[in-house]
C-alpha cells in the first residue's frame, strides 16, 4: 500500500518534470522575445533621458541654477522641466553669466535648448545632443569649457525605417534602411542563385542518383548543414574576396557578391534536404503511371513529382529564405560592413544582423537599445515568413 | 496458310521467359500467346507472379533494381528488349490496382500522355480528350467539370480516368492489374462492361483474383502458381475442363 503511494508520487514529480522541460522552449521564447521588445521599443516611446547634463572644463567653481559645485568632473543634472539654465563662474576675472532655454517638448536639440544669440560664436555646431561652450584662454589648452550634454527626443519610427544614415556614435543618426536593403538584396540574391541550384541537386538526388551516390551526396549534404558558418565565411574572405577583388578590379573583394555567393552556399543543404524528402514522399504510384504513360524519368521528374511537392519545396524556400536572413557571421565577414547603399556588386554593404553583432559590444544607451529594435524586424521578418509555411501546412491537409 | 493467320493473330509471344529478383526465382520458363484484341485473364494464388508477368510486358520491372529477365517477348514479331522504353509503354498501356490519377485537373490527367509525346495543339488535345473519356465511359459524368482536380473524383470515377488515360496514348494493348479490386460492386461493374467494350480496339490483358470476373469478361484465361504457368486455354474450357487437379482446386476456391 505504502509502496504504491510512492510510487504515485514520483510518477506525478516525472510528470511535472517532463512538462516543464516541454515547456522550455515555449518559456525560452517568450523570454527572448519579452525581452527583445522590451529593449527594442523603448527608444519609440520615451526620451533618452529627463535631465539635461551638464560637465565643466578647467572652471574650477561654478554655479549653476544657484548651486555652487567646486572641482567637479562629472555630470550636473539639470531635470527638463527647469524654467532654463544659468551658469556664472570666472572667466579671465570676469564673472561670466550664461544663459539658456528649456524646451521639453522639442523635437530637434535646437528646439530643445536655446542660447542666447552672442553666445553663438563660442559654441561648437551640436552634433551627437552635446554642445560645447568653449571660451578663450591666453594658454594653449587651458580653454574652459562646459559640456551640456541634452536627451535624445523620441525616436521617429520613420527616422528609424526610411533613414538613409546611420551613424549611431557622432550624429545619432539611426536610418536602417541602407541594412534593410542589404539584407534583402543578400537574400534575395542568395536565393535567386542557390534555390535553382538546390532544386536541381534535390531532383537529382530523389530521382536519379542510385541509392548509393544519392547516400553519398546526401551526407556531404547533411555535412554541409553541419560546417559552422563562421567557416563559410572564412573561406570566403580567403578564396572569394580575393577572386572578386582580382576580376572586379575593386579595391576591396569585401562586397555584395561575396556574400551572395557565400549564403547561396549555405542556403543549400536547408532548401536540399527538405525538398529531397518531400520529393521521395510524393506516391511511387504517380511516378509509375507517368512512365507507364511512355515519359520519359525526366519528364517524369519534372511534370508530376515536383508539382505533386510542391508545398513541401516551398517550405523548404522559404526556411531558406529565413536561413539567408538570419545568417551573420560569415556575411559579416566577407561583406566589408559599410552601412551604405550598394550601387553595384561590388560595394561593400552591411545587413542587419551584422550591425548587431559588430555594436552590440561596444553601443549603450539608445544605440544599444535600437539594435534590439533592429532584432525585432528581423523577428517580424522570420514570424512572417514562419507564417506562410504554416498556412502553406494547412494548404497541404486540405488537399490530401 | 492456317499458320500464318494464326501468326499474324499473335499480338504478344512469350518464349521460355524467366525472370529474377536477385536471386529469387519469380518466374519460370513462361510460353505463351497473346491473341490480338481478345482479353486475357490473369488468375492464381498471391504472390505467384502475375503483377511481375504483367510488368514484364510494358518493361515496367526495368526499373526495380537487380531484376533480371532471360527468354523473349514479342510484340508483333519485334522483341520488346528492341523498342524504345518509352515507345514500348505508348503501345502497351497499364491500369494500376489503386487508382493513381496525377495530382492534377482532370483534363491534364488524359492529356498528360499526348503532351509528354509531344503534342501542343490545343484542338487535338481536347479531340484527345473528349475521345478518350467517351470510351472510358466517363465523359458525361466530368463534362462540366474537367478543370476539376481529379482526386475529387470517386474510387470507380478515378479508375476510368486512369483507363482514358492510358486510352489517350491510342495504345494498342492495355495491361490491367486487378483493376476493380479497390472498387465497390457497382463500379467493379462499370469497369467491367467497360473493358469488354475495349476489346473492338485493344487487346487486354487482365490481372484478376475474382474467379467470377475472369469467367465474365475474358476470352483466354491463364492460371499461374508459383511462378509458372499452370494451364493456359479458352476460359470456358479452362473453367469447364480443367487439366490439372491445381487449377481445379483453385477455382472451386480450395486455395489462394
Ligand atoms: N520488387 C521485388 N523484389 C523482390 N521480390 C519481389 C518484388 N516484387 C515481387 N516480388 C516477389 O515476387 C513474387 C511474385 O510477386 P507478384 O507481385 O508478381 O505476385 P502477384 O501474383 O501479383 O501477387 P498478388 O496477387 O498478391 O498481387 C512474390 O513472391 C513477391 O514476393
Ligand atoms: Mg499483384
Amino acid at each position: 500500500m505504502r509502496n504504491r503511494h510512492r510510487r504515485i508520487q514520483i510518477d506525478s514529480a516525472v510528470r511535472i518534470i517532463f512538462q516543464a522541460v516541454s515547456y522550455l522552449s515555449v518559456i525560452a521564447l517568450i523570454a527572448m522575445l519579452g525581452f527583445v521588445f522590451y529593449q527594442g521599443i523603448r527608444p519609440f516611446t520615451a526620451p533618452t533621458a529627463d535631465q539635461i547634463q551638464i560637465v565643466p572644463e578647467h572652471i574650477p567653481q561654478l554655479t549653476v541654477n544657484g548651486r555652487m559645485y567646486e572641482n567637479r568632473r562629472s555630470f550636473i543634472d539639470i531635470p527638463m522641466d527647469a524654467e532654463g539654465i544659468t551658469i556664472e563662474f570666472e572667466h579671465q576675472g570676469e564673472h561670466l553669466v550664461v544663459n539658456a532655454g528649456i524646451d521639453p517638448s522639442g523635437d530637434t536639440w535646437e528646439e530643445i535648448i536655446t542660447f542666447p544669440p552672442e553666445l553663438h560664436q563660442y559654441i561648437t555646431s551640436p552634433e551627437a545632443y552635446m554642445y560645447t561652450i568653449i571660451l578663450p584662454s591666453a594658454v594653449a589648452g587651458l580653454e574652459q569649457r562646459i559640456h551640456i550634454q541634452i536627451p535624445e527626443p523620441r525616436q521617429q519610427v520613420s527616422a528609424f525605417l526610411l533613414g538613409s544614415e546611420w551613424r549611431p556614435v557622432y550624429r545619432k543618426l539611426y536610418g536602417i534602411l541602407p541594412m534593410i536593403a542589404a539584407t534583402l538584396l543578400t537574400t534575395a540574391g542568395a536565393v535567386l542563385l542557390g534555390v535553382p541550384l538546390a532544386l536541381l541537386s534535390s531532383v537529382l538526388i530523389a530521382e536519379f542518383l542510385g541509392r548509393r551516390s544519392a547516400s553519398l551526396v546526401r551526407s556531404a549534404v547533411d555535412l554541409l548543414a553541419g560546417i559552422p558558418s563562421v567557416v563559410y565565411g572564412f573561406f570566403g574572405l580567403m578564396m572569394l574576396v580575393p577572386l572578386i577583388q582580382r576580376i572586379f578590379g575593386s579595391s576591396s573583394g569585401s562586397s555584395l557578391l561575396a556574400a551572395v555567393a557565400v549564403l547561396s552556399v549555405m542556403i543549400l543543404p536547408t532548401v536540399i534536404s527538405i525538398t529531397v524528402t518531400s520529393l521521395k514522399a510524393v506516391p511511387a504510384a504517380y511516378r509509375e503511371a507517368s512512365l507507364a504513360l511512355g515519359a520519359t524519368p525526366l519528364q517524369t521528374a519534372w511534370r508530376v513529382v515536383f508539382p505533386a511537392a510542391r508545398s513541401g519545396i516551398t517550405a523548404s524556400v522559404i526556411l531558406g529564405t529565413a536561413r539567408a536572413v538570419g545568417e551573420t557571421m560569415a556575411v559579416m565577414l566577407v561583406a566589408g560592413n559599410s552601412p551604405q547603399f550598394p550601387s553595384s556588386l561590388t560595394d561593400s554593404v552591411r545587413t542587419m544582423t551584422a550591425t548587431i553583432a559588430l555594436e552590440m559590444g561596444y553601443s549603450s544607451g539608445r544605440h544599444n537599445e535600437l539594435l534590439f529594435s533592429i532584432g525585432i524586424i528581423l523577428f517580424v521578418i522570420i514570424i512572417a515568413l514562419n507564417a506562410i509555411i504554416m498556412k502553406l501546412k494547412t494548404n497541404m491537409q486540405e488537399v490530401s | 496458310m492456317e499458320q500464318i493467320l494464326q501468326m499474324t493473330q499473335e499480338k504478344i509471344t512469350i518464349r521460355d521467359l524467366n525472370l529474377f529478383y536477385g536471386d529469387f526465382h519469380a518466374l519460370k520458363h513462361i510460353n505463351m500467346d497473346i491473341p490480338n484484341q481478345e482479353i486475357t485473364a490473369l488468375i492464381g494464388p498471391s504472390g505467384c507472379g502475375k503483377s511481375t508477368f504483367i510488368r514484364v510486358l510494358n518493361r515496367m520491372n526495368d526499373l526495380i533494381d537487380g531484376c533480371s529477365t532471360t527468354g523473349a517477348v514479342t510484340l508483333d514479331g519485334t522483341d520488346i528488349s528492341r523498342i524504345d522504353v518509352t515507345e514500348l509503354r505508348t503501345r502497351v498501356g497499364m491500369v494500376f490496382q489503386n487508382p493513381n490519377p496525377f495530382p492534377m485537373s482532370i483534363r491534364h490527367n488524359v492529356e498528360y500522355g499526348p503532351r509528354m509525346q509531344g503534342i501542343r495543339n490545343r484542338h487535338r488535345l481536347s479531340e484527345i480528350l473528349e475521345n478518350s473519356l467517351i470510351k472510358a465511359a466517363l465523359w458525361d459524368e466530368v463534362k462540366d467539370r474537367l478543370n476539376k482536380s481529379a482526386l475529387s473524383l470517386s474510387g470507380g470515377q478515378q479508375q476510368r480516368l486512369c483507363i482514358a488515360r492510358a486510352i489517350a496514348m491510342e495504345p494498342e494493348v492495355i495491361l490491367m492489374d486487378e483493376p476493380t479490386s479497390a472498387l465497390d460492386p457497382i463500379a467493379t461493374k462499370k469497369i467491367e462492361e467497360l473493358i469488354r467494350d475495349l476489346k473492338q480496339e485493344y487487346t487486354i490483358v487482365i490481372v484478376t483474383h475474382s474467379m467470377s470476373q475472369a469467367g465474365r469478361i475474358s476470352d483466354r484465361t491463364a492460371f499461374f502458381l508459383l511462378g509458372e504457368v499452370k494451364e493456359y486455354g479458352r476460359t470456358a474450357d479452362l473453367f469447364e475442363r480443367p487439366e490439372h487437379d491445381e487449377t481445379q482446386q483453385y477455382i472451386q476456391g480450395h486455395f489462394g
